[in-house]
């Protein structure tokens, strides 16, 4: 008879653990609200409509999986079954996967004894364009040059910036950051114009001096235009990293004999590795994501190359299509794809930037560096090289700003109307996407304020089961592709009933504010999450318990206590979701189909082809940029993590 | 009133026991500390006092109300703490009224009693500064004004002193115990600085990883600890084995080793031949000068100068016997000549036999 | 700065707020949250008009608000541009949805090209639009317009005989050329689709003509159909093949318009109205109607199948259709050419003369006869079938056809050689009844779609290397060109294993 022993314990048992769930809701109701309900949140409009993308690129039927809602929850009806047809149509194509390289192809192409137009002159066309290995391979491809490139300068650029002090080192510091600076689209336009067969240092540089117009094609384009705004990313935190190694475990090599770069491979890089890791695997994940400059480079050079990434192919088949609005299984079988790389890249950042922790042992000295002054050679030398770095990566801001005062290449006049174009509430004007930008960014920012501050408190306060992945999920929005989000934003609102029994979630019809906002919110949301943080680590919990000692509760702790003395992290974390809001893309342009609705962003990507408007947009974005960019180096000490997001 | 009652408190961090089993009832108006060296335990348990800690079993008792599993908010508890923990973001005073604040108390009236409060712990000329622009003695006292302005049921210190120098440290926990007795609050204090529990407590309990040892007043620890470890945490003491030869009544002759016999009292009987433990403190042990005068004399203690400093109004001697252990002596009589000895002579000495502590084990023989 | 911080608050609340409320009737979150306010229910203002158009904002603003200033409007109580409500899609299954969503109650459609309107009208799923049936409308409509113009019809009518819809401006089809670039690059003039797909008009240093992507664009698909129903189904082809190797590929007509204004192409195809855009951007810019290889497409305008407001809907068509309503196509921010002929005797018409020239030139032009249901029975399969065989292998293309004529510009090739090159270059993958067959399964089966496309890219791009081992055997190399060729992916492999692994072997080594 021993199964009676046995059910009385588990039946004890089971009511022990209800009785301490209860007892832990009661304890703490308002906690428990906040982390189901932001929990709830992110599951509806993060989670789910990832779901819905993975499994429609393994059904059969072109609208798979239809979401109905029964109040709140939402049901799958998914017509079609499981199959593997899509993949393996993928997976086979030449048009996906090519390793020999698609036929016809070149590395580069030199032409000779060509007439430039532009000057009359004869000269030498080079033509630098990386095969085409099909659109899966190819971002793949991209996503590692970008990576290897920008891992390249950067880490150059980091170091010297550590360990070395050198006259003027402190304007190349604020210097540095403004390569940051380069709103989407605005990149590939800088480059085509700068660089493009009509560009600056083409007609005045290159055919002049050199007989030469030097003409980047296709991957090539994409990875020259990732590397010069990524590279900071990864300077930003490998100068961290840096920083903050113990000079003691430096200086005890040192003390036992090794030095230079022995010192650098043995001792320094590795234990700056996890910085350089961390920062290489997001650039890999956002070089791979990025939407805007195969779109810019396409529409402003025709260059057709440029269009065999995975983002543009998504894009193309939702949106450019004219004939409908359905998503092509490819593509969503590619944001899956997308999606993977994306994941996996995240978790790999999750555990570096854990690793982080360990180089920093005693925190107390971190603020010693260990510079070393270098001779006036040295010092030339490295002038010059960051002058360079710093000059290239600005080409594109000037090109521009050029481009926004003189947009006619043939006819150079230079002119404002592109910038008075901001006040003109007409059809062709950008007063309403100016103020549908802000409103969506601020009311986006509103939220992500209360939103992420109560997110980050918990996650980071009180101890729960599963806390890591509440943190997890609070963070891994920085490494969902857009595009894939914005797909599975439409695959869950359209065409199906409403939530909540209210329209206003629905893109039928044409009405995507909201959604628009909390699509900002939740992509936006790890920059204020990890500013939260920050701060929330600066702050000694005892604090709180202070207040809740004399009868706070905990939510009134937060309210009047903590957000206070964390002020400055919380606003500096909002103003950077704030003006990367103002520069998404990815899901704009797949959920905003009115004209009238459309952001400054979608007005940039539906006019790819006028230059000084493109250009004057641009330059207000980056302004933008600028000025928040160092606000929140003022606001925040903590550079990295927080403008990263990781 | 009843006081805190805490009854059999065992306290978990998964695998790790941090309290186990701990029983205390502290009397309303009574200052009792909790002694113990570090990782003993002592903050788990006031922090389960507070709120912070939940207990996996046992029940505390405030005012005879089970709060042990009430949240801190509800509990009627007041802390001070290590690091005083004001808020750098209010003035001195809006810390102070704070708690009046939570309570919805009007805003004249928690500013009066604010002020009060303040001249209390006579901060009142530091009105309108904020945390930062004052010493680590002013903020705890701040600290403590804020504690009692909302008159709690018990007023809880953890480690307040530890923080500040040592002169800071004994002029604070004397007003600390002022001002309670003169509020009449209960007070539950945390410290591992036993000169300071012995200073300013009612009683002491002393915990020894996660268990309670002892509770009694400062002398009774003192002169009559339960068990070795308290006896050795409490002040200063030399513990030596010893195996006693006979026992008569509740008389004992314990030999220690080659060093000689000593005279002990306890009323329990034991075996000749037991092993024990003898506590003796420095200042029940006397330098004989001359030893002749040694010879003659019962309790007598030989062995080898090693140390012999002279502190002004004792000499400390560090006496190796021949047995290996050391005896510290605090010799008060004969200063002079105690100290003229040198090291690395022999010496004799004798022990109070009415001062000596025997332990069998860990236990205490009475 | 603690004490301030409230201070920092008020403002920022009150900025947010400011933004929310500001233009209300222009969609503002204030609305957009609060679903009283949502569609179809009484708003701040009563909705009495509902469009849908496909026109660009400027178009329906102004229109709208010359309508409520004029006495058509009086006749129906519209008073304020607040009780039009206008939706703008983008897509053509998204305007059919919203011309039949309940709670859009929609009136009118308007604008967006034959095409669309004729789908709107045949939709499997029903008829999205409904017959004209005022007779003072019907009376008007059959006075000032014609049915056919230059061949093309200008209305269109369903089965029973009942007006579906009816043209409400007119465009032309043609080219924009840039005279300064054509000086520059020494090209001829061209006047005819055929001018731009010969051989003079090869430059390799730049492509000469911006084409777009037919899937991205309605006006440059009208355009290659046009090509193909002019000169037939092969040689249609064989003219685009060649244009797109003289040229390059562009993501939609507004980029391809931009194109030409800014010189990087000699010419571009545009619509009209692009045109006319053009050459006020750039006066370099000209547009060119095709000599006989043109037809005028009529932009149409149809009532709802079942419009909420009909009496409304039936005052708005009387008022566009009306000389002072067709005068405003006129406007020069508009550009368009009205439907109506004395629209260019009113105030603003005289005053563009150039405008009417274009206009009797379309008028006059000999078009071709094109027929409306021959190229809608194979445009989507045209469609995809271009971007397959000519967007998506663009590079391909231009890079054989450069080697090609410089091959024969160089007389390595003679004249038989070339053409028979020429003839395997200008091949499409499908015939005409092909297309005509799968039209319907490309339009609906999206897997179908993508399996074709992939097999026609193929077809093009063996084509291309057929071509190319031709050009090899038959010794034809381009002197000037010199390539890299590159490495694959297996290569890449290799050439990295070669160096990782000596270097973990040496690790291994040294441990």
């Amino acid at each position: 008879m021993a199964a009676v022993p046995i059910l009385n314990t588990t039946k004890s048992s089971i009511s022990d653990f209800f009785n301490k769930i209860f007892r832990e809701l009661k304890k703490d109701p308002l906690s428990w609200f906040f982390i189901l309900s932001i929990t709830a949140f992110f599951v509806y409009f993060l989670v789910v409509p990832l779901i819905i993308i993975i499994i429609t690129a393994f059904t059969t039927e072109n609208f798979a999986v239809h979401v109905r809602w029964i109040y709140i929850f939402p049901t799958f009806d998914i017509n079609g079954s499981f199959t593997l047809e899509t993949m393996k149509n993928v997976l086979s194509s030449r048009r996906f996967i090519q390793p020999g390289g698609a036929p016809l192809d070149y590395m580069i192409r030199i032409e000779s004894q060509q007439k430039y137009p532009l000057t009359g002159q004869t000269v030498t066309y080079v033509y630098i364009k990386f095969k085409d290995y099909g659109i899966i391979l190819n971002t793949i491809i991209v996503g590692i040059l970008t990576t290897l490139f920008s891992l390249i300068i950067g880490t150059s650029i980091a170091f010297i910036m550590a360990r070395y002090k050198f006259p003027g080192k402190v304007i190349f510091q604020g210097l540095m950051l403004l390569p940051l600076i380069v709103p989407p689209f605005v990149g590939g336009i800088g480059f085509s114009v700068m660089i493009g067969p009509q560009g600056l240092l083409n007609q005045y540089v290159f055919s002049k001096y050199l007989g030469l117009v030097i003409i980047f094609q296709g991957i090539a384009g994409i990875v020259f235009v990732q590397t010069l705004h990524f590279f900071t990313l990864i300077y930003l935190n490998v100068y961290s990293s840096l920083l903050n190694i113990d000079p003691s475990l430096e200086e005890q090599a040192e003390n036992l004999g090794a030095s230079g770069f022995r010192l650098f491979r043995t001792v320094t890089f590795p234990l700056a590795m996890p910085g350089i890791a961390s920062g290489s695997i997001l650039v890999l994940i956002l070089a791979m994501e990025d939407l805007g400059t195969p779109i810019v480079l396409y529409g402003a050079t025709g260059d057709n190359a440029a269009t065999k990434v995975i983002t543009y192919e998504i894009y193309n088949t939702i949106i450019a299509g004219e004939a409908d609005a359905r998503i092509n299984p490819q593509a969503t079988f590619l944001g899956a794809v997308l999606l993977l790389f994306a994941i996996v890249g995240f978790f790999f950042i999750r555990k570096y930037v854990a690793l982080r922790q360990y180089s920093m042992i005693s925190k107390g000295r971190a603020g010693n560096t260990r510079e070393r002054k270098v001779g006036v050679l040295a010092s030339i030398g490295i002038i010059a090289f960051l002058m360079a770095v710093f000059l290239i990566a600005t080409l594109i801001q000037f090109g521009i700003i050029y481009r926004s005062l003189v947009p006619n290449a043939q006819n150079p006049q230079l002119t404002f109307d592109n910038y008075k174009n901001f006040f003109n509430t007409g059809a062709e004007g950008l007063w309403i996407p100016l103020k549908n930008t802000l409103m969506y960014s601020f009311g986006a920012t509103f939220i992500t304020i209360i939103l992420a501050t109560i997110a980050g408190y918990v996650a980071n306060r009180k101890k729960f089961p599963g806390q890591s992945w509440f943190d997890a999920l609070l963070t891994i929005p920085i490494a969902i592709p857009g595009i894939v989000l914005g797909m599975g934003y439409w695959k869950m609102f359209s065409n199906s009933g409403s939530l909540f029994g209210i329209d206003w979630l629905t893109l039928n019809p044409l009405n995507p504010v909201l959604i628009l906002m909390i699509s900002y919110t939740v992509r936006r949301f790890p920059f204020t999450v990890r500013a939260v943080y920050a701060g929330l680590q600066q702050t000694d919990e005892v604090l709180e318990e202070a207040a809740m000692n004399l009868g706070a509760s905990r939510y009134r702790s937060l309210l009047e206590i903590v957000t206070p003395l964390i002020s400055f992290n919380i606003i500096g974390g909002a103003l950077i979701s704030l003006v990367y809001s103002m520069g998404e893309v990815s899901t704009t342009l797949i959920l905003v189909l009115d004209r009238n609705k459309g952001t400054l962003t979608w007005d940039m990507a539906h006019n790819t082809g006028e230059i000084g408007r493109l250009c004057a947009i641009g330059v207000f974005l980056m302004i933008i940029q600028a000025i928040s960019l160092f606000a929140t180096n003022f606001l925040l000490k903590n550079r990295a993590e927080a403008i990263t997001g990781i | 009133m009843e006081g805190v009652r805490i009854e059999n408190i065992t306290i978990k961090y998964d695998d790790f026991t941090a309290v186990e089993g701990v029983s205390l009832h502290v009397k309303p108006g009574e200052l009792v500390t909790i002694l113990g060296p570090s990782g003993c335990g002592k903050t788990t348990l006031l922090r389960s006092i507070a709120g912070f800690v939940t207990p996996v079993s046992g029940h505390i008792f405030l005012e005879g109300k089970e709060i042990t599993h009430l949240p801190p908010q509800h509990r009627g508890t007041a802390m001070i703490f290590q690091n005083y923990a004001l808020w750098p973001h209010m003035t001195i005073e809006q810390n102070v009224e704070y708690g009046l604040k939570l309570k919805g108390v009007p805003k004249e009236v928690r500013r009066k009693k604010a002020v009060e409060m303040l001249k209390l712990v006579k901060m009142e000329s530091q009105i309108g500064k904020m945390p930062t622009q004052i010493s680590g003695g002013q903020q705890q006292r701040i600290a403590l004004a804020r504690a009692l302005a909302v008159d709690p049921d018990v007023l809880l210190c953890d480690e307040p002193l530890s923080n500040l120098d040592a002169k800071l440290r004994v002029e604070l926990r004397t007003e600390i115990r002022e001002i309670s007795k003169r509020l009449g609050i209960t007070v539950i204090y945390v410290t591992h600085d036993q000169s300071e529990a012995l200073a300013i407590s009612d009683r002491i309990a002393i915990l020894r990883d996660g268990e309670l040892q002892q509770v009694g007043p400062p002398l009774e620890v003192f002169h009559d600890p339960d068990n070795l470890f308290v006896g050795e945490f409490i002040g200063e003491s030399s513990t030596l084995k010893g195996v006693l030869e006979e026992q008569e009544g509740n008389k004992a002759k314990i030999r220690i080793g080659d060093a000689g016999l000593i005279t002990a009292y306890f009323e329990e009987q034991l075996e000749p031949g037991a092993e024990l433990k003898i506590l003796i403190r420095p200042q029940d042990v006397n330098v004989i000068p001359n030893k002749k005068r040694a010879d003659n004399e019962e309790n007598i203690l030989k062995g080898i100068i090693r140390t012999n400093s002279f502190m002004g109004d004792h000499v400390r001697v560090n006496l190796e016997l021949p047995t290996e252990e050391r005896l510290i002596i605090a010799e008060r009589k004969h200063i002079e000549e105690t100290s003229r000895m040198g090291v690395d002579v022999e010496a004799f000495v004798q022990v109070n036999p009415e001062k000596v502590l025997c332990f069998l084990e860990e236990r205490r023989i009475r | 700065m603690r004490p301030n911080k409230k201070a920092l608050f008020v403002p920022l609340v009150t900025a947010f707020l400011l933004v929310l409320i500001v233009n209300p009737a222009q969609g503002s979150l204030v609305m957009v949250a609060t679903p009283k306010l949502d569609l179809g229910d009484p708003s701040l203002h009563e909705v009495k008009l509902v469009i849908v158009t496909r026109h660009e904002r400027i178009i329906y603003e102004k229109f709208i608000d010359a309508f409520i200033h004029s006495q058509y409007a009086q006749t129906v109580g519209i008073t304020s541009a607040d009780e039009i409500q206008v939706f703008n899609p983008t897509s053509y299954s998204i305007f059919y949805s919203t011309m039949v969503n309940p709670r859009v109650g929609a009136d009118i459609a308007w604008g967006g090209g034959p095409t669309l309107f004729t789908s709107l009208a045949i939709d499997p799923a029903g008829p999205a639009i409904g017959p004209i049936n005022d007779t003072d409308l019907l009376n008007i409509l059959n006075t000032v317009v014609n049915d056919t113009i230059s061949g093309a019809s200008m209305k269109y009518y369903n089965d029973q005989g009942q007006l579906l819809w009816v043209a409400n401006a007119i465009s032309s089809f043609g080219f924009t050329i840039n005279k300064k670039v054509i000086d520059t690059l020494g090209l001829p003039t061209p006047e005819t689709w055929e001018d731009l797909a010969s051989l003079d008009f090869f430059r390799s240093e730049q492509p000469t003509v911006a084409m777009g992507d037919a899937p991205q664009t309605t006006s440059n698909t009208r355009i290659y159909q046009i090509i193909l129903q002019k000169y037939g189904w092969e040689k249609g082809w064989e003219i685009l093949y060649r244009m797109a190797g003289n040229g390059a590929i562009f993501d939609g007509s507004v980029s391809t318009r931009q194109q030409v204004i800014d010189g990087t192409v000699a010419a571009a195809m545009t619509i009209d109205f692009y045109g006319f855009k053009a050459q006020m951007e750039n006066p370099d810019c000209e547009y060119v109607i095709p000599k006989n290889a043109s037809i005028v497409n009529g932009d149409p305008v149809a009532l709802a199948l079942n419009p909420a407001h009909p009496d409304a809907a039936n005052a708005f068509l009387k008022f566009i259709f009306s000389q002072e309503g067709q005068a405003l196509w006129l406007d020069p921010e508009i550009n368009r050419l009205p439907i109506r002929a004395d629209a260019f005797n009113t105030t603003i018409g005289q005053q563009r003369e150039d405008l009417q020239e274009v206009y009797i030139k379309a008028l006059h032009t000999e078009s071709i006869t094109f027929n409306e249901d021959r190229a809608l029975s194979l445009e989507e399969a045209m469609r995809y079938h271009f971007q397959a065989t000519i967007t998506r292998v663009h590079q391909q293309l231009r890079t054989v056809w450069k080697n090609m004529v410089s091959g024969y510009q160089n007389k390595q090739l003679n004249d038989e050689q070339f053409n028979n090159l020429l003839k395997i270059y200008a091949t499409p993958a499908i015939t005409e009844d092909e297309a005509k067959q799968i039209n319907t399964k490309i339009i609906e089966d999206l897997n179908y779609r993508n399996e074709k496309q992939s097999e026609w890219e193929d077809f093009k791009l063996n084509l291309l290397q057929n071509i190319t081992s031709q050009l090899e055997e038959l010794g034809v190399i381009n002197p000037t060109v010199k390539e890299v060729p590159g490495f694959t992916i297996t290569q890449a492999f290799y050439f990295l294993a070669i160096i990782a692994i000596p270097v973990m072997m040496r690790r291994k080594i040294k441990n």
